[in-house]
């Protein structure tokens, strides 16, 4: 797919998905920029701020199966990935898939469930596959995972797993949309938008989950540029040395900023990775991979805070400066 | 160098072309049909008090200023420059032509019912004939003597202020000046550095130097070095006008959004950051046109940026009131220059006092505004005695007695021609009153009053002749705009010879009395004063809302660790003064209990012994410390969240649970892994 193609259909996606989704798309675009990238992504906002939605919208635009799994602190692990069950007519065990078996999985308030459960989700994550009582089940193509999080402040919430964490490609924050965007959100409503009843929004597919595949496979041919593999390097190394981070990002980061840059690229019309892309991407793909010094903590130093301050001194390639 | 080579050939050229063309014998029409005399085109044009003396003369049908009646029903001028009269034309001020090209002070339209009021006073001065108002109306002038001591105060005040906060802010960021970032000096290291010219190129070369070898580079075919050239050129222009900030974490993206305010310069910084990009991360093979169309993008964008500099600046320094050069005013002289050079007299200011006239050399006309010494009379009287001729304009009482002409009041503005007149059959049309009386043997009245009173009178003395006038109406442009006044002005001119020298005020002060005394004084003479008020006020206004900005930018110095650290001294010198040894405790236990259960997993659920036991052994394991030390300690924290504050266990032993569980949050080794204590 060339540039110019790959970036009018990408524009088509969202201009859909904004048709549903008010005000946010930027949230949007990073989503889409992740699933290209063939990377999951992790959105923590207070509830009720189209979360769902947007996922529901994508997956309907994208051509893409989804399911929902919704978290919860009684969650058991074959819950999520499905498993034998006694099947009394044959007197055998068959294998009943669980919600994991899709291609685009909401997983909803991740951070609700245990640990164990969580983590339940770490090899389809991974590896696209799926293995119970040893037998190992392909997950269908593509898959992503989107999870949604509260603040880990609220109430009953279990923080994820530094490994889990770090099988996002991306972690989205989303906020609070303005008062001008949400008065936009209440006349689409009092228009007659039902969150619930997306048919009747006449939502179109712009794509074929196989041409998302493809898609997927053309970011192969986005050049970067050696100066650009040691500005992620000088990027992500920075984050190790910094004195408020305790634990730095590792190098799947690294391969995380490579291929989210690829894809923003790529949705620019792009065959080639500029140092913007790397910058654009790289809080979302560094916030939720590093882990911050108790100190710097009590000094009220957030994760966002330490990426700009590393990107403020990382020296961006062929600059003019 | 080239264009005042050029302009110079150009004038030459234009000089030959004159010199060549047919000589047709200008009049005043021709003269004043130049559009820059505003007060024969300018309906609107404002006249001084003084000017507007000339309105009940003009001739109704026929004119030779044909807007200049109705100028005279117009709102009167503003001052904006030298007095407008003939007679307030004083030392200090420049005179009448005085300007064309020398010393120009210009005029502005009034606003406001000030101005009718005004042209009402002149209709009334002008219906009486009188050309009194000259000498008696001050003109409003706005210069420092003027303002009085608080403004002369004021001023050096901000001066003084503005020199103490520019030296404040070199000190200050010398002071705070912040080493180089660290990625800087390993960039510098690194081997293969970026294609780019390095920043000291651009320092030391400059945006035209940049440019310049830009083109150099694309003339030798070297079309990426070009780019990254032309590239770093527009950047450091950009940066040079404050549009943008160069810093070597800043991205092409993030020049182009800080140029959000101006669209047009933005989207060429875009287009020109593509091709920029396309070079220096792309696949794409470069073609000359890439980096010719380049530079054409620079060039055009650097434009606009000059562009909009010069829009400011003419934003800042005009007004929508036309303004006009005082020199071709009705009390200037450009026009009568102008006519006389044209009837073939060699007409020049004089740029040195008259002490050494040269009998041979041109005749002098001094004008009222002049002010001569005892010794330059002398020189004059001297010269004119040896065979010499001048012509002495609105003298009054000044004139020396041995010439023994006095004023005298003169009744009317009309004089007609005499038997011996110089310029047969012409008449003579002067505003106001003032006339002259020579007992003077041998004195001829070249022009007088239906009363016999002189305007102009010529005696001779010694071996040569004088010409002396009442006042220098006749020289100035108002005088041409009545018929027959400019041929008697170019026939009595013409009698003192080929060759004249103007001598009048505010040339001779700036050719000979050099620079002004002092700063008030030349921002006095050249009129200045509102603008630098002005302008001071807006550098004012500027810092006000802006605060300083002197020096290179510089990023805030990094947070320090002395800082937390002096906090947590503060806090806990303030808990020992209040006894509170035990409330910070339960406080460090709690939060301390919160981050061990984040870290290593589970939670003190099932029970607080069972969970502490979980937890302690879960730490051991992965510490390799005692598991009962550890349970011990976290059974103190427990405690400790819980026990009242009389629970007084003694300070040492609080100090160790606090450092224990400290070691245990953040343990030694990693503490000496970020070189921390």
């Amino acid at each position: 797919m060339n540039p110019a193609a790959f970036s009018d259909t990408c524009e088509r996606i969202l201009r859909e998905v904004g048709r549903v989704l008010v005000g946010q798309d930027e949230l949007a675009e990073q989503v889409l920029a992740a699933i290209l990238a063939r990377g999951h992504v992790l959105i923590e906002g207070v509830p009720g701020l189209g979360k769902t939605l947007l996922v529901r919208t994508l997956a309907r635009v994208l051509g893409c199966e989804s399911k929902r799994i919704q978290f919860t602190p009684d969650l058991m692990p074959t819950d999520v990935t499905g498993g034998n069950v006694f099947n009394q007519r044959t007197q055998s065990f068959d294998f009943v898939p669980g919600p994991v078996f899709t291609q685009l999985l909401l997983a909803d308030e991740i951070n609700r469930a245990p640990a164990k459960t969580q983590s339940a989700l770490l090899e389809a994550m991974q590896e696209g596959r799926v293995t119970t009582d040893g037998q190992a089940r392909a997950l269908p193509r593509p898959f992503f995972v989107v999870a949604t999080q509260n603040p880990v402040e609220s109430q009953g919430t279990y923080p994820l797993p530094e490994a889990q964490l770090d099988r996002f490609l991306l972690k989205v924050e989303v906020s609070y949309p303005s008062a001008e965007v949400e008065k936009r959100i209440l006349q689409s409503h009092v228009a007659g938008f039902d969150a619930s009843a997306l048919e009747a929004a006449g939502l179109q597919q712009i794509v074929t989950a196989a041409e998302v595949e493809v898609m997927q496979r053309s970011l192969n041919e986005v050049r970067v540029d050696e100066a650009i593999l040691d500005y992620i390097v000088d990027v992500v190394g920075r984050t190790r040395a910094h004195r408020s981070i305790e634990l730095g990002a590792s190098p799947r980061a690294s391969i995380a900023l490579v291929a989210g840059a690829r894809a923003g690229a790529a949705m620019r019309g792009r065959d080639f990775v500029i140092p913007d892309d790397v910058k654009a991407l790289a809080p979302a793909v560094l916030r939720h991979r590093i882990i911050l010094a108790a100190d710097a903590e009590f000094e009220g130093q957030s994760p966002d805070l330490c990426v700009k301050e590393v990107l403020d001194e990382a020296k961006v390639p062929r600059s003019a400066a | 160098m080239r264009a005042p080579r050029w302009l110079l050939g150009a004038s030459v050229a234009l000089v030959l072309v004159g010199a060549g063309a047919p000589a047709a014998a200008a009049d005043a029409r021709s003269v004043l049909a130049d559009r820059r005399f505003g007060f024969c085109h300018d309906e609107r044009y404002p006249l001084t008090e003084g000017e507007a003396a000339w309105c009940p003369l003009l001739p109704a049908a026929d004119p030779i200023c044909p807007a200049f009646r109705a100028a005279c029903l117009a709102p009167r001028a503003e001052f904006d420059g030298p007095p407008g009269a003939v007679a307030a034309r004083r030392k200090g001020a420049p005179t009448a032509g005085g300007g064309e090209g020398r010393r120009e002070g210009a005029r502005r339209g009034p606003a406001g019912g000030r101005d009718d009021r005004r042209s009402a006073d002149a209709d009334t001065s002008a219906s009486e004939g009188a050309d009194k108002a000259p000498e008696d109306e001050p003109e409003p002038e706005l210069e420092p003597g003027a303002l009085g001591a608080f403004a002369h105060a004021l001023v050096w005040l901000i001066v003084g202020g503005m020199i103490v906060v520019l030296l404040a802010q070199l000190r200050g960021g010398g002071g705070r000046r912040r080493p180089p970032p660290r990625a800087a000096e390993e960039d510098a290291e690194a081997p293969g550095g970026p294609l780019v010219a390095p920043p000291v190129d651009a320092a030391e070369l400059g945006v035209d130097g940049l440019l310049g070898r830009a083109e150099a580079h694309l003339r030798a075919g070297e079309l990426e070095a070009a780019i990254a050239d032309a590239h770093a050129a527009l950047l450091h222009r950009l940066a040079e006008r404050e549009r943008i900030r160069l810093h070597p974490s800043l991205t092409n993206g993030d020049h182009v959004r800080a140029l959000r305010g101006d669209p047009p310069l933005q989207d060429d910084l875009r287009r020109v950051v593509r091709v920029v990009e396309r070079v220096h991360f792309g696949h794409a093979p470069i073609v000359r046109a890439d980096a010719e169309g380049l530079l054409g993008q620079v060039r055009s964008a650097m434009s606009k940026i000059a562009g909009v500099l010069l829009l400011l600046w003419t934003g800042l320094a005009c007004d929508d009131a036309p303004s006009y050069p005082w020199s071709h005013s009705p009390s200037g002289a450009a026009g009568v220059l102008e006519l006389l050079r044209d009837r073939g007299l060699e007409v020049d200011y004089r740029l040195e006092t008259l002490d050494a006239l040269d009998p041979a050399g041109p005749s002098p006309i001094v004008v009222d505004g002049a002010e001569l010494s005892e010794r330059e009379w002398s020189a004059l009287l001297d010269h004119v005695r040896g065979g010499g001729r001048a012509l002495l304009a609105g003298f009054g009482d000044d004139l020396p007695s041995e010439l023994e002409i006095t004023p005298k009041a003169r009744a009317g503005a009309q004089m007609p021609p005499l038997a011996d007149d110089l310029v047969p059959g012409r008449a003579l049309v002067i505003p106001g009153d003032r006339g002259l009386a020579s007992t003077h043997e041998g004195a001829v009245v070249l022009r007088a009053d239906a009363d016999g009173v002189a305007y102009g009178v010529r005696i001779r003395l010694g071996d040569g002749l004088l010409v002396v006038l009442a006042d220098d109406r006749l020289l100035t442009n108002g005088a041409l705009a009545i018929p027959d006044n400019g041929e008697v002005l170019v026939g009595l001119v013409s009698a003192l010879g080929d060759r004249v020298e103007l001598v009048e005020g505010g040339v001779r002060d700036l050719a000979i009395e050099g620079g002004a005394d002092d700063p008030f004084e030349a921002v006095a003479r050249a009129h200045l004063t509102p603008a630098i008020l002005q302008l001071l006020a807006l550098a004012l206004l500027l810092f006000l809302w802006r605060g300083a900005h002197f020096g290179r930018p510089q990023d805030p110095p990094p947070p320090s660790r002395r800082r937390f650290a002096e906090h947590v001294q503060a806090l806990a010198r303030h808990y020992e003064r209040a006894g509170a040894r035990r409330h910070a405790l339960r406080l460090y236990a709690g939060w301390a209990m919160e981050r061990i259960v984040e870290r290593h997993g589970g939670g003190v659920g099932g029970g607080a012994p069972r969970g502490l036991h979980r937890l302690a052994r879960r730490i051991a394991a992965r510490t390799g410390q005692d598991e009962t030390a550890v349970m011990r300690l976290l059974a103190e924290a427990q405690h400790a969240q819980s026990a009242p504050d009389d629970d007084h266990r003694g300070d040492a032993e609080d100090l160790r649970v606090l450092r224990e569980l400290g070691d245990l949050v953040d343990p030694p080794a990693k503490r000496g892994e970020r070189g921390e204590r």
